[in-house]
């Protein structure tokens, strides 16, 4: 029996792994990249993403497909920061500022490759 | 005949007033006031019907104001930072159906979130219409 305790993330990609190898590779790359690491973060962050999304009004979400690929560093890092308060995001030993800061950057990273509709359908199931 | 002898009248009213030697119309007025209210760069011509331009910022109120806070930041986040979402498309190349007409672009240019656009252009657009009525034109005119 394995004695490695497999953590909650890697259980989560492996699942996303099951329905879109691209955005596994993409999440266990930049989504640990963006969070410096932190896996417990990134899963959160996520989660927070996709509940963001899902409570968009749906022109809203739209725009933001739309227009996701072109937006600007700061523009990333508003919307990170109203995901993270959306959210209620939070990391023990990060300031508020600096949470918001990971998650622009990982939505800076996310939305020029992927639509967040298709991270929402490959996570679909595994959260 | 009584149409004919309104005419001039209303054409006055319509299209323009005369202020300070200058002949001014509700979408110079509009502009003018929006401009120096929201340091924008407004260009009268696309504003020059106050019937579409009040139909613009009702529909546009009508959708902003319908939004929760978190898409209403969202929507701003976006527009905020130049993107002209006035073709916006869907996936399938349909319009996604976002009020608001020149609206768009204008905030999109200045780089101003669109709700903030919205309240300015409301005000603006009051200040335009009762500038109208000072130089005795009917509000329906």
């Amino acid at each position: 029996m394995d004695a490695r305790q497999v953590s909650e993330w890697d259980d989560f990609i492996r699942c996303v792994d099951g329905t879109d190898a691209a955005v596994a590779q993409f999440l266990r790359a930049e989504g640990l990249t963006a969070f410096h690491g932190g896996e417990e973060l990134a899963l959160t962050a996520v989660r927070a993403v996709l509940g963001w999304w899902d409570g968009l009004d749906p022109t809203v979400r739209s725009a933001i497909s739309f227009s996701g690929p072109g937006l600007s560093a700061a523009a990333t890092t508003r919307l990170g920061t109203i995901v993270a308060e959306s959210g209620a995001v939070t990391s023990a030993g990060l300031a508020a500022a600096d949470v918001a800061a990971d998650m622009g950057l990982f939505l800076g990273t996310l939305l020029p490759r992927f639509d967040i509709g298709f991270l929402a359908g490959a996570s679909a199931g595994c959260l | 005949m009584a149409g004919t002898a309104l005419a001039p009248v209303a054409a006055y009213c319509l299209m323009a007033r005369r202020r300070e030697g200058n002949v001014t119309s509700f979408g110079d007025m509009f502009a003018r006031d929006l401009s120096q209210r929201a340091g924008l760069v407004v260009e009268a011509a696309a504003f020059a019907d106050r019937y579409r331009v009040g139909g613009h910022l009702d529909d546009l109120q009508a959708f902003v104001g319908a939004l929760d806070q978190v898409s209403r930041d969202s929507l701003d986040a976006v527009v905020a930072d130049g993107i002209d979402l006035t073709y916006a498309a869907d996936d399938s190349g349909s319009h996604i159906g976002l009020p608001g007409g020149p609206f768009l672009a204008l905030a999109a240019a200045a780089r101003l979130p669109l709700s903030t656009v919205l309240a300015e252009a409301q005000e603006s657009y009051q200040v335009a219409l009762h500038d109208m009525r000072v130089d005795g034109c009917a509000p329906g005119v």
